[in-house]
Order: C-alpha cells, then sequence, then structure tokens
C-alpha cells in the first residue's frame, strides 16, 4: 500500500514537469472543462489505449494514440482527445497531442492520464541515425495525395492543372515518375536545396499556385516531399516494398452522447512484412457528412443520430470504418416489442442500440395495402379489402403473403422491376425479343427458380433471342464494357465503370481488375438481327482483350479472388465467372440480391442504394443483411422464402406513421418508409378506382401499366411520374421524386379529370344501381384507402352531395377527384 | 505480267431448271377454311370433321395429304360457314396432314391437322372447372390477355406429357405452357421448347396425386381465331427425335427413336414413298404419343456415327452427299474428309431446325495442318452455309459442332454438300388457281438468278402436252412474267389438278470461245487490303495500267475476255499495240470488290496480228478488281441444252403470304399448286 502511495506521488511530479514541457501549460479553465466531460462520459471501468507499445524508427514516423475508456456495462468511449500525453524522456519522443513524434533513439514510456484514469505505454525509437529512404511510392505519392494535389479536381484530372500533371491519386507511379523526374528537365525539383524546388514552393504559396496554399512546411506530408528531393529524386527499385494493406482502428465505433467525437488510427502493411502507423498520411472521407464530418488526422465529430461510413484510402488502398451516432436519450426505456422472427431480433438489437423504439404494427387495412402493392403493384380490390378486414381467424396476414407471392400478378410486377434492371425496351430487343425476354422472366418468378440458377443462365446465354430469351441480357448489354459493367453492378453491387478509364477514386477496384471482368465476356458475339428482329448470341472460340495499361491480354480476374482458374480450350468464359459469382467463396451474390429484396419491399436498402456495396457505404444492419445472405444460401437461393421472411416480420408490417422518438430515423427500420407509389402503381390504382381501365397500343385489353413488358408508347402520364425509358441499368433511372408537373397532371391532367368524368365510372353504375351516397362513399374510400371511411370523412363527403341535390354526379366526381388527389391515395404506407 | 496457258473450255452450256413456281395474280377462290374441329384425325376410325369458313355451300369432298377416304355429310349447320366431313383413316396414320375443301367454287387454303390416337375435345365441352377426365387432346382457341387452362388428375408417378401445338399447325399462337401442381407450385413451364417450331412441351412425374393444371397462354398475350391450339395431355414418355432425319427410300431403315428416358429401334418399310412421313414414339396409357417427321429421298444419306470426333477419325463427305447427324453429347464434334476442286466453289448446307432438330451449326473447314481456312459464323436462320472456293485441289475437313456445344437427345442436323453451280429458282405468289372449263388462269412467276442472266422458259407439267402457254418467258435480264394457262380440253368441272411449273434456261457462257491465251492477274499485298488478287492499281490515282505480252499462231479477230469484280463501275480503255481499240472496257459491276465475286465479261472482238503483240489496260485512277484475262476464239454457239437441273415447285411463299396465311409451313406442302376446275 505504502508502495503504491509512494508511485503516485513520485508520478504526480514527473507529470506536472512534462506537462509543462509536452503538452504546454492548462489553464484552470479548460481543465476543468476537461474533467467535465470526462465525468459526462463516464465511469469507466478502464482504458483502452491502442497501440499497447509505441515503435518509431525515424523522423518521418508518426504515431496516433487512441484511448478508449471502457465503461462497467462494456460500452465505450472515446476519451483521445480528453487524455494528457506525458512522456517521460523527452528527447525520445515528442507528444503532439495524442501524435508521438521521434526526436531520437531509446526507450521510455508514455503515460495516458484521463480523469482518475492513468495508463502508461511502453516507447522505443531505434535505427533514428540511418533515417529510411523515402520511397517513390510510399513516401512522395502518398504525400502529395494526403495534400490532395493529385486529385481529380488539381493535378490529377486527366489534363492536369497550369502544365502539371500527375496520375489520378497515383493510380499510375510509372507516369508520375516520368513526371516529376524527368520531365521539364526536373525542373520541379532541386535535390541540391529540396526547400526551393517547385514541388514544395508551389503548395507552400511561396511562389504563386493556382490551388492556393495546400501544403505547410510543419505537415508530415512535407517532410517526406522534403526527403524524396533531398535524397536524390530517386524512382522505387525494383522490390520495394509495397503496402498490402491497411487496418484501421477501430472498425466500428458506436458515438453516443454527450460524445460526438472518436479518433482513428491507421496501419499500413507492406511486402517486407514491416507495418507502420499511417494515420497522418492517410485520406479520409465521410459517406453521411451531414451527421458526421472527419478531419486530416482522422478525427471524426458529430451529433445526432445515425451511420456514417468513413472511407479510409492510403494509395490504392482503401478501408472504412463504421461510426454510429446515438443522441443519448437519458431515462430511455426499451420498449421490448415481440419479435416475429429473427429480422425482428435483428433490427431490434440495432433499434435498442439507437435508443429509437419502433412504430405500433399496422393496421389490417394499410398491411393489406402495402403488402399488396409491394408484391402485385396494385390496390386491392374492394371485395378482398372487405375479405380480408372481416377475416377473424388468426394467420390471416401470413396467408395473404403466400396467396399473393404465388399470384400471377406477382410474377408480372416484379419480372417488370427486372425488365427495368435488363432494359427491356423494343429499341433494344425487338418487340418480339421483349416478349420473349419478359415471358420468361416472368416464367421465372412463377416458378420461383434459384436465383443462383437464374443468373447462370443468364450470364452464359447463348443463341438465338427467341429461342433462348435470356441471351437477350447480352443483346441489352451489347459490347463488352456494358455486360462486364451491367453483371458488376447488378449482381455483386460493384459500380466499376469509372474503374475502365483508371482506378476506381473511391473504391479498392483498378483498372486491371476492370478488364479482368471485362475479359470473361469479350468472346461474345452478337450477329445482326434478322428482319423479325431476331439475333444469335454466340462465343467466339478465341480472342483476347488487351489491358490498356500493360498492352498484354487481360487475364480473367475475380473479385475478391484473383486470377480465374480457365483451362486450355475453355472457349465460354463466362462459366467460370458465373460459377464463381454463385459460389461459397463470394459474399456478395447473395448479398447483393438479398439487399435488393429489401429495398423492393421498403423503399431503402439495408445498404443504399441498393446496387452500391463498397467499403465507404456500410450497411444500416450488417446482421440483419448477413442472416439475410446466410437464409438464402441456406434455402438455396430461393427468393420467395427471403421475401416471406421480410414480409412475416413485424418489422415489415410496422405502422408507418412514426412516433415522436422514432421520427427522425430513415434507415433502421423502426417504422415503415412512406413513399410515392410507383408511376405505374399510381395509373393502375387510378384506373381501379375509378374503374375506367386504361388501353397500350398494340397490346391486348385488360394489360396493366405494372405490367407493361417494354417502356415505348406509354402514357405522358406515366413519364411525368418516373416511369424509366430503361436507358440505363441503373435504378436511379425511375425517378421517385415528386414536382410541380405531376400536381398538374393529376389535378388538371385529362387523363385523370377524363376517368372521373367518364360515363362508366364506377360511380355513375352504382348511382344506376340505386346506391345510396353512404354506400358509394364507403366503396370509393375502401378501393382507394383499403379501409372503411372515418366518419369526418363520411360526413364531409355526404355535405359536399347534399349542397349539389341537382347534381349528385357531378358531387361525386368532385370527392373521386379529391381522393385521387390525396396524398393517402398517391402514397403507399 | 506473268500469264499461264487457260484451259480450253466448252463454255456453251444450257441450263434448265424446275422451277419453284410461284403463282403471281392466280384466281384464288373464295373458298376458306377458318376453323376446324376437331384438330386432329384418329387412325383406324371415322372422324368426324366440321369445317368452318367461307364458300363452304358448295364444298363437295376434302384434298387430304394422306391416304383417307372422305365423305360429305349434312352436318347441323352446315351452309356457307360450314360443311361436315367423316374422314376415315388407316390405322397405320400418324402425324400431320394437309386438307382442304374441294368446292365448287374452288379449292381452299391449306388446313394442318394432327393424326392423333390422343381422344380429341373442344375446348368448349370442357366443364367450368377445367377439369378434363384422362389423357386428352384439347383443341382451343386463345382470346386476347387470356390464358386457357386445363386440369388432369394424376396419380403420384404418373407421367404427364404436356405437348402444345400450334405452330407446328399453322397457328398464330406463339404458345407459353405452365405445369402447375396440387399444391399450387410450378412443376415446369415451356415458351419454344428446342425443336419444335416455337412450339412448348412439358413431361413431368406427378410427385403426388392429385388435380394438375395446365395453363397455355401466348407469348405477346395476342389472340383471336388465328390463334388456335392442340393441346396434348398424355401419358407418353416424349421422343426428341427419329434418327436419322433421312433415309433413303425402296430398303427397310433403321431408325432410332431418342427421348430423354426413351432409345429405341424402330424400322421404316421399303415402301415408303419419297416424301415427309412420320413415325410414332412409344403409346402411353390412354393414347397418344410423340410425333416426328421422317423425310424420305431417292439417293443416299450418310448417316453419322461416332467416333468421328478428330482428323484422324473423319467420316468421307461426297460432294453430293447428304449427311444425317446428331450431338449425342455435349461438346460433340463430327469430323469430315471433303476434296476439294481447284476454282470449285464447295457450298455446304447445314440445317437443323427445319429438320425438327434443336440447336444451331457452327462449321468450319480446316487444312491439313489444321489452320482454319473459312468458318460460318452463326446467322439467325437456323440455315447455315459454309461457301469456299479453292486454288487448287486439295484435302480439307469440315468440323461441325453445336453452336453452343449442347448435345443430347434434341440435337441433330442435316448436311447437304455441293459445288456452287449458277441458275435460278422461281416462287409464285399462290398455290392455288381455279378456272372454268376451258378457260384460262394467269400466273405471275417470279425468278430468283443466281449469277445468270439469260431467259428462262417455262412449262407447266399435270395437264398434259397439249396445254396451251402464253407469256411462259421471263426474258434475259428481267425477273418476272405473267403466264396465262389455257385449260386443255376434257378437263371438267370437279377436276382438281396437281401442277408444277417448270423453268429452263440457256446457261450463258461466263466466257465465250475457246481460250488461246488466259492468265491471271498478280496477287498484290494492298497494305489494308491485305493480300489481294486483282489488278496493280495506285490507290492515290493518276494513270495505271497493265501491258500483256500475247502471242498468237495467226491473225484474226479475237475475243477478249476479261474477269472482274466491280461495286461500282470503273470504265477503263484497252489498247492493241498502242492503239486504243475499246474505250470502255470494264463497265460492269458484280456488287462486290471481292474477288470471289468476280465474273467473266465479254469485252468485244479485236483484230490481232499473227505474231506478238501488247495487250495494254488502262485507266486513270484505280481499276476493277481483275482477276483473269483471257483471248479467245470464237466457238459455234450450241443449241441443245448440255445439262439440266431440277427441282420441286415451291409454294411455302405463297402457303405463308395468302389469304388464311399460316405462321409455319411445313416443308412437305412445297411442290405442288393446285388448279381447280368448277363454275
Amino acid at each position: 500500500m505504502n508502495m503504491v502511495n509512494s508511485r503516485s506521488k513520485m508520478f504526480c511530479v514527473v507529470t506536472l514537469v512534462v506537462a509543462v514541457i509536452a503538452a504546454g501549460p492548462v489553464g484552470a479553465a479548460s481543465a476543468e472543462k476537461t474533467s467535465r466531460q470526462i465525468k459526462a462520459l463516464g465511469p469507466f471501468e478502464k482504458l483502452d489505449v491502442q497501440p499497447a507499445e509505441v515503435q518509431l524508427q525515424d523522423r518521418y514516423d508518426r504515431v496516433q494514440v487512441v484511448v478508449t475508456g471502457v465503461r462497467a456495462d462494456g460500452s465505450v468511449a472515446d476519451l483521445t482527445g480528453l487524455s494528457r500525453f506525458t512522456v517521460e524522456t523527452p528527447d525520445v519522443v515528442s507528444a503532439s497531442g495524442s501524435r508521438i513524434n521521434a526526436l531520437g533513439n531509446g526507450r521510455t514510456s508514455l503515460r495516458i492520464d484521463v480523469g482518475e484514469h492513468s495508463r502508461r505505454i511502453p516507447v522505443q525509437v531505434a535505427g533514428f541515425e540511418k533515417s529510411r529512404v523515402v520511397r517513390f511510392e510510399t513516401g512522395l505519392l502518398a504525400a502529395l495525395s494526403k495534400q490532395g494535389c493529385n486529385s481529380g479536381g488539381c493535378h490529377g484530372a486527366p489534363s492536369g492543372k497550369g502544365g502539371f500533371r500527375l496520375s489520378l491519386r497515383g493510380f499510375n507511379p510509372p507516369l508520375d515518375v516520368q513526371t516529376l523526374i524527368r520531365e521539364q528537365f526536373a525542373r520541379r525539383t532541386n535535390p541540391l536545396d529540396p526547400s526551393e524546388s517547385l514541388l514544395l514552393r508551389k503548395p507552400t504559396m511561396q511562389v504563386a499556385h493556382g490551388g492556393g496554399q495546400q501544403l505547410q512546411a510543419d505537415d508530415p506530408a512535407y517532410g517526406l516531399i522534403h526527403g524524396w528531393i533531398g535524397e536524390g529524386c530517386r524512382p522505387d527499385p525494383d522490390g520495394a516494398a509495397r503496402c498490402v494493406r491497411t487496418e484501421v482502428f477501430p472498425r466500428d465505433r458506436v458515438v453516443k452522447s454527450p460524445a460526438t467525437s472518436q479518433q482513428l488510427r491507421v496501419v499500413a502493411h507492406f511486402s517486407d512484412g514491416s507495418s507502420r502507423d499511417i494515420t497522418h498520411l492517410a485520406v479520409y472521407s465521410s459517406s453521411n457528412a451531414g451527421l458526421a464530418t472527419v478531419d486530416r488526422r482522422g478525427l471524426v465529430t458529430g451529433g445526432g443520430t445515425g451511420q456514417t461510413g468513413i472511407l479510409v484510402r492510403f494509395l490504392d488502398k482503401m478501408q472504412a470504418a463504421r461510426v454510429t451516432l446515438i443522441e443519448n436519450r437519458p431515462g430511455f426505456v426499451w420498449p421490448n416489442p415481440v419479435s416475429a422472427n429473427k429480422v425482428d431480433q435483428l433490427v431490434h438489437g440495432r433499434l435498442q442500440v439507437l435508443q429509437v423504439p419502433p412504430s405500433p404494427a399496422s393496421s389490417d387495412g394499410q398491411f393489406l395495402r402495402r403488402v399488396s402493392l409491394d408484391l402485385t403493384g396494385l390496390l386491392p380490390t374492394v371485395e378482398s379489402t372487405r375479405a380480408f378486414l372481416s377475416d377473424k381467424r388468426p394467420g390471416k396476414r401470413g396467408r395473404l403473403i403466400e396467396r399473393l407471392l404465388v399470384s400471377d400478378e406477382h410474377a408480372l410486377f416484379w419480372a417488370s422491376k427486372w425488365a427495368d434492371m435488363f432494359r427491356v425496351t423494343r429499341g433494344q430487343l425487338g418487340s418480339r425479343g421483349v416478349d420473349k425476354f419478359h415471358r420468361w422472366l416472368v416464367a421465372s418468378i412463377q416458378d420461383n427458380r434459384p436465383y443462383d440458377q437464374f443468373v447462370t443462365d443468364l450470364l452464359t446465354s447463348q443463341g438465338d433471342t427467341f429461342g433462348n430469351p435470356a441471351a437477350n441480357y447480352f443483346r441489352a448489354a451489347a459490347d463488352t464494357s456494358d455486360a462486364t459493367e451491367t453483371t458488376a453492378r447488378h449482381f455483386l453491387g460493384i459500380r466499376i465503370q469509372c474503374a475502365k478509364c483508371h482506378n476506381h477514386p473511391y473504391e479498392r477496384w483498378t483498372q486491371a481488375n476492370y478488364y479482368g471482368i471485362a475479359a470473361f465476356f469479350n468472346r461474345i458475339q452478337r450477329t445482326k438481327p434478322d428482319k423479325s428482329g431476331n439475333l444469335v448470341v454466340w462465343v467466339a472460340r478465341q480472342g483476347e482483350l488487351n489491358d490498356p495499361n500493360s498492352g498484354q491480354p487481360a487475364v480473367p480476374w475475380l473479385p475478391m479472388t484473383g486470377p480465374a482458374p480457365i483451362k486450355d480450350g475453355e472457349a465460354d468464359r463466362r462459366v467460370v465467372l458465373a460459377r464463381w459469382l454463385v459460389g461459397e467463396d463470394n459474399p456478395l451474390f447473395a448479398r447483393v440480391e438479398v439487399n435488393r429484396l429489401w429495398a423492393w419491399v421498403w423503399g431503402r436498402g439495408i445498404i443504399e442504394p441498393a446496387d452500391d456495396f463498397r467499403a465507404s457505404n456500410p450497411p444500416a444492419n450488417p446482421e440483419l443483411l448477413n442472416w439475410l445472405e446466410a437464409e438464402f444460401r441456406r434455402s438455396g437461393f430461393d427468393r420467395r422464402h427471403v421475401l416471406r421472411l421480410i414480409l412475416a416480420s413485424r418489422t415489415y408490417q410496422r405502422d408507418s406513421l412514426a412516433t415522436g422518438e422514432n421520427r427522425r430515423d430513415t434507415d433502421s427500420f423502426s417504422h415503415a418508409m412512406v413513399r410515392r407509389m410507383t408511376a405505374e402503381q399510381i395509373l393502375d390504382a387510378i384506373c381501379q378506382v375509378t374503374g375506367v381501365p386504361e388501353t397500350y397500343g398494340g397490346l391486348p385489353p385488360g394489360t396493366r401499366a405494372t405490367q407493361l413488358p417494354s417502356p415505348e408508347g406509354t402514357p405522358v402520364f406515366l413519364r411525368v411520374f418516373g416511369k424509366p425509358k430503361r436507358e440505363t441499368s441503373c435504378d436511379c433511372e425511375r425517378d421517385s421524386g415528386s414536382n410541380l408537373t405531376q400536381f398538374l397532371v393529376l389535378a388538371n391532367g385529362g387523363l385523370v379529370n377524363g376517368k372521373v368524368a367518364h360515363a362508366k365510372n364506377r360511380f355513375r353504375l352504382q348511382i344506376a344501381k340505386g346506391w345510396s351516397d353512404t354506400r358509394i362513399v364507403e366503396d370509393l374510400i375502401l378501393a382507394a384507402y383499403n379501409r372503411l371511411p372515418t366518419d369526418q370523412e363520411m360526413k364531409t363527403a355526404l355535405a359536399h352531395v347534399a349542397q349539389r341535390p341537382k347534381n349528385r354526379e357531378e358531387a361525386h366526381e368532385d370527392i373521386q377527384w379529391a381522393i385521387l388527389n390525396s396524398k393517402e391515395f398517391l402514397f403507399q404506407h | 505480267m506473268n500469264g499461264r496457258r487457260g484451259a480450253i473450255l466448252p463454255w456453251r452450256v444450257v441450263l434448265l431448271l424446275v422451277a419453284t413456281a410461284s403463282p403471281a395474280t392466280a384466281q384464288s377462290s373464295a373458298v376458306l377454311i377458318h376453323d376446324i374441329s376437331p384438330g386432329g384425325l384418329v387412325p383406324g376410325t371415322v372422324t368426324r370433321l366440321t369445317v368452318k369458313g367461307a364458300a363452304l355451300e358448295t364444298a363437295r369432298s376434302l384434298w387430304t395429304s394422306i391416304p383417307a377416304t372422305v365423305k360429305r355429310v349434312a352436318g347441323p349447320g352446315d351452309g356457307a360457314g360450314q360443311a361436315t366431313f367423316d374422314v376415315t383413316l388407316p390405322a397405320t396414320s400418324v402425324g400431320r396432314a394437309a386438307i382442304r375443301v374441294v368446292a365448287d367454287a374452288g379449292l381452299s387454303n391449306v388446313r394442318l391437322v394432327l393424326l392423333d390416337a390422343l381422344p380429341g375435345l373442344d375446348e368448349s365441352r370442357v366443364g367450368d372447372d377445367g377439369v378434363v377426365s384422362r389423357a386428352t387432346a384439347v383443341d382451343g382457341t386463345l382470346e386476347a390477355a387470356s390464358t386457357d387452362r386445363f386440369s388432369i388428375r394424376l396419380k403420384k408417378g404418373q407421367r404427364l406429357t404436356v405437348d402444345a401445338w400450334a405452330r407446328r399447325l399453322g397457328s398464330s399462337l406463339d404458345p407459353v405452357i405452365r405445369l402447375v401442381g396440387p399444391d399450387g407450385g410450378s412443376l415446369g413451364s415451356a415458351d419454344d421448347s428446342p425443336g419444335l417450331a416455337g412450339d412448348a412441351l412439358v413431361s413431368t412425374v406427378a410427385p403426388a396425386t392429385g388435380l394438375y393444371t395446365v395453363a397455355i397462354t401466348d407469348v405477346s398475350r395476342r389472340g383471336g381465331a388465328k390463334f388456335f391450339y392442340r393441346l396434348r395431355l398424355g401419358h407418353f414418355e416424349p421422343v426428341a427425335m427419329a434418327f436419322p432425319f433421312r433415309v433413303r427410300t425402296g430398303r427397310v431403315s433403321q431408325l432410332q427413336l431418342l427421348g430423354p428416358r426413351v432409345s429405341q429401334a424402330l424400322s421404316l418399310a421399303a415402301s415408303t414413298p419419297v416424301g415427309m412421313t412420320w413415325v410414332g414414339g412409344p403409346a402411353g396409357s390412354g393414347g397418344g404419343r410423340s410425333l416426328l417427321p421422317v423425310q424420305v429421298v431417292a439417293g443416299d444419306v450418310l448417316v453419322e456415327h461416332e467416333p468421328n470426333g478428330s482428323r484422324q477419325q473423319a467420316m468421307t463427305l461426297t460432294v453430293g452427299g447428304r449427311v444425317s447427324g446428331r450431338f449425342g453429347e455435349p461438346g460433340d464434334r463430327d469430323w469430315y474428309r471433303v476434296s476439294l476442286k481447284k476454282g470449285r466453289k464447295l457450298q455446304v448446307v447445314g440445317n437443323t431446325a427445319s429438320i425438327g432438330a434443336a440447336g444451331r451449326l457452327y462449321m468450319r473447314l480446316v487444312d491439313a495442318e489444321g489452320r482454319t481456312m473459312v468458318e460460318v459464323p452463326p446467322s439467325v436462320s437456323t440455315r447455315t452455309m459454309l461457301e469456299h472456293t479453292t486454288g487448287s485441289d486439295r484435302e480439307a475437313w469440315l468440323v461441325v459442332e453445336e453452336l453452343q456445344r449442347r448435345g443430347g437427345p434434341s440435337f441433330g442436323y442435316q448436311l447437304e454438300c455441293r459445288f456452287a453451280e449458277r441458275g435460278f429458282s422461281l416462287s409464285a405468289a399462290s398455290e392455288r388457281l381455279h378456272a372454268k372449263p376451258g378457260g384460262k388462269v394467269t400466273l405471275k412467276v417470279t425468278a430468283t438468278r443466281r449469277d445468270f442472266k439469260g431467259a428462262i422458259r417455262l412449262g407447266v407439267e399435270g395437264l398434259g402436252p397439249d396445254v396451251e402457254l402464253a407469256g411462259q418467258a421471263i426474258p434475259s435480264g428481267k425477273n418476272e412474267t405473267t403466264m396465262t394457262i389455257t385449260l386443255p380440253g376434257g378437263r371438267k368441272s370437279g377436276d382438281l389438278i396437281g401442277l408444277k411449273i417448270i423453268g429452263e434456261g440457256l446457261l450463258e457462257p461466263p466466257a465465250e470461245g475457246v481460250a488461246v491465251v488466259e492468265r491471271s492477274s498478280l496477287e498484290y499485298n494492298r497494305g489494308d487490303l491485305g493480300k489481294y488478287e486483282g489488278f496493280i492499281s495506285d490507290k492515290k490515282g493518276g494513270l495505271n495500267y497493265a501491258e500483256y505480252d500475247v502471242e498468237l499462231p495467226e491473225a484474226g479477230e479475237y475475243l477478249v475476255l476479261l474477269k472482274y469484280a466491280a461495286m461500282t463501275a470503273r470504265v477503263a480503255a484497252m489498247k492493241l499495240n498502242g492503239q486504243t481499240v475499246n474505250s470502255g472496257i470494264m463497265s460492269k459491276t458484280t456488287g462486290s470488290w471481292d474477288p470471289k465475286t468476280a465474273q467473266w465479261f465479254n469485252e468485244g472482238l479485236v483484230k490481232f496480228p499473227q505474231g506478238k503483240s501488247v495487250l495494254r489496260l488502262e485507266k486513270n485512277g484505280v481499276f476493277s478488281h481483275l482477276t483473269t484475262i483471257r483471248i479467245a476464239r470464237q466457238a459455234p454457239r450450241k443449241k441443245a441444252p448440255v445439262k439440266s437441273i431440277r427441282a420441286s415447285v415451291s409454294v411455302l411463299n405463297a402457303l405463308r403470304s395468302g389469304l388464311g396465311g399460316m405462321t409455319f409451313v411445313p416443308q412437305e406442302l412445297d411442290g405442288t399448286l393446285f388448279l381447280s376446275v368448277g363454275k
């Protein structure tokens, strides 16, 4: 006991001395504030410090220390910014805040004090006197990237800036060697006096620089650039160590208020087995800047409740950290809602962490309307609504889901979603090709064809597009690039098109990766269509695609796996791709599809946009996504099974009305999303409610907008409400927004008013049958809203009719028009 | 300029062609079949057949493409729109046949009917529940945007084969079928099943006892009277093909019936006549079986057999030969050895769908070193043609594989190997004519020429030697005529005459005269055009010329013949010993710059001195693509044909496009026009 006391006293003295040296004077007010902040975050059981030991080698090295307080319940908070860092031997290292810099060889320790807690970690500096050579790629290019010199808006633009062109984000080191070492007679660098180099004088604004000041002499990048120049501006020798991967800490962190920040730490691992802290050289960006920002030092700061992905880039290596911010609600009590299945458990788990209670269950009418629109695109009929509302047997929601999943309307509606993705248009496929492909898609849904087989059929399709409709996939994706990008987007969730011309600026995909995938498709040939519009897709027995970078034939390459195992004489490489795509080694295939299924019934994906899987776009609920993926695989890629799980969950069946506590939740699935019906759904709904069907040129009567095989010749109404022309394979082509034109078309347009005034309108036929006004209004509300009218609605409607005793029909026209223009009708909820 | 002596060739050739006659302005009757019920005739029994259509009040009988006894009977509702017949078929009948109504007002359009042991049932007689009580062929018509559904009760383990016939019967319906089990789950669906001309077939074993439902709809959700179908619901095992597809008449042929679960031998009688015949697969309980076509021909057929998967195992394919082949397994590749002749264009025509086989051919010709000489990129048509002209006599190997390297019981093919010949084909716009006794009919006949420009004389077979024709010549350089046929005496009302229209042409010699000197032009590397056989000419313009040293044994007038290819005319001049003798040579075109399309052109007579002369061709700018120059003596024209080619009359286009036209016209209907004699 005495010993402990004695050590503590001694340490206090040292602390006081070093604090003056290293951290400078701390004002009493500031210290008090810090103390209050620590208290607000605590209490903590212990401190966790990363790294556990600091090792530095030379003057270029920096180590970022991250201090985490661990509470009794296991929850954590970042205390890095509130910690006091004290170096015992100031001539070995210095502490600049939480960043440790080497000063000379030796061993020492770093003391970290946070409130009542204190930790000490060993520090070692070795090899300081033989300071390392600054490598071209991992030193200079990393420094230029950090300062943004080679970004797309600056010298990394295709034509550079001010006559100085760098490869985008250093993705093409040979080009940069040429530019920085040999071009312009090496006038940009001065090895005899590095400080006089244009490469330093321009960004520090010692001479005019169009990009303004981008570098300061105390930036770590300055030292690296200076060092590289001073060492003779040398390119990397053969075999120089390259960065093989990076690590970010923490990968996943919840920041609950009053905490508002989280310091990141990044380590690079090199091909020679070494590793180094590169927190000061990594480039950071936040996927949700409205929620949280990240500064140049890797400090994430934000407020509110939500989640962001922090993309951490070092040269061509990308990592992401997920940061969840929670605005703490004192006194919050989790309501412990019932879970119908695992979907609910996983969603509830997330909501509990976020302190967001879910909304109550939807009404039967709301559920009936929602699930009918999601699965069939159509409103339930009055008859089916009445039947469902009056059904008192248990399990009626499950029975409804089963009935809708096997309905022809479901197959037709969901085939249209695929048709959007696969660009099913007469212009692309010909009239007959559209019919054949659309029918094939419908049959695939009707037969519930396992998704792996469905995609394999598409990706390995050959033959004439009438006889084998799946071959239309490669008719719409009409060349190698299109096939590459479409396949990557639809089945891997990768938007890889950027990598066609350069390494992907925000992702890990390189140009070589792009051509490696493209090499699976370059042998696909297409004949010219004949008079009937048919054409033949086939695979040439030979042919290579050259990688424009190397000029050599691109090697077929599988994402996350490497070069593809292509056997000699295997002409159709797509078979290898398809086998890998649906296989165990590829997690993305199943994840992308279950995410898409979720998005199609929820209005947003667990990852959103649903076809944009990347490290910097984390899932809203990764556990949910993982579980759905596993279920999808376990079921043999049974889409209907996954849909059943989602639709049967309490989560899906929740009310769309947000409570006061979950109003701000947009991505945690605490309440159903309110969204405008699609163009086709609105038109079909108008036809159904008015009883006046629409006809589409060349298509048989009875065809619905949600079942149109192709977009050509469709009414202006559909275009106004965002029906895509299917010119791209992106979901984003569908405009689901609202605008003034839509309002005008609904309120004043000929289509709506024509149907309302039509002689065979629902209410006119009912009047002719002698129906009372009450019955007509009730029927109308049931048809449009799938619920019974409220007393107020009925009272208002009947009052309106009563005001027009001489023109009852006109009064009902008004009521119908008003309902068709109401939000409750136009929106899915 | 190096040259070589050309062979002396007898160029005076007469070509006789049997035209694929196609009527032009035909006296088509108004007699029409719109619908028949039932859609099948039951072999070995009397089938009462109701025909609905137009102008049927004078119907006397039915013409049938197979042996049958037909009797007109009075049916309820008979009149202009309906006629009823009793049709008796031999018990051995099987397959598909054509019928027409023979009436005083003329002959009707064709309607195809199945010769089917499955009992027929009109959809109108199926109950509201759609349940059929046993194996049945349901005859129905689809309305637009509709789906017809029929159900049948099956025991667990019982096979159900759903065989939708629509396109193969000439219907406009493009059927899609779907089979749903008792639990509502899908047991399979089909759109264009392999080898069924766009029709659909699903076959499965019932996983449980219960009611199974078959849905049939049109792929484009269209409908109407022309969207008829015969939906065969049977318990038979489906057979994909009878192999070989083509057999020789006059001897017993062994066929192999092949299907997913069928491999069965079958003999075809030696007496089977030339033409399309049908065989049946194993019958299922309750009747019904697969119906498979077999073509019977007069000549030999090479039947492909394994092993022939390599050059060493190649089968020998002779020019003029025909092959029936199949791809027994995925990845199957068949090799054939072929003898090529210098300067002759080899043509290998491959077919799949037209013989009821699945797939599409990928063919290439390789040389002794294994290098590909020519490959045929696939086309939308399932008829594939490989063409190659070689510069020397040599052996080559034809490699045939399915485009997607598929194989199995559905995948077969047929090849015809020949050298390309000049000629023509003829087509008529109608396949039936009608005339009063002693009257006349007119018929427009159109020619499609293949490197043949001469006149075509038409003849008619079937009306005796005294038939009087007018307008029976298609003049040289023209492509059509309207022929008038005057019926000879003795033809009376009610007669139905099958006609053939025959075309005969004198083959114009590509190069007249007896060659004295013949030289090829040089092979020349044209850079962007590659190695090139043709005239050396500077692309940049200026005066281009070529001079030939010509030595002739005696003075006189000689023909100068040039063989060249030209997309557009590039007129040049010809000089002899410095004097211009013709300033307008090379004025013709061949449709392409490709030397493969080069043709001989007579540039006229030139008076040559004895001994050596210099013949010079010159032009400002680039030349047509000259391949050969020939100096020839004029030869006397021979009047008699030395070679004739015969072919059957084709009425396929007429059947497709005529009133009541068919979406699918079976090949067995080709070859005959019908002339009905009546009021």
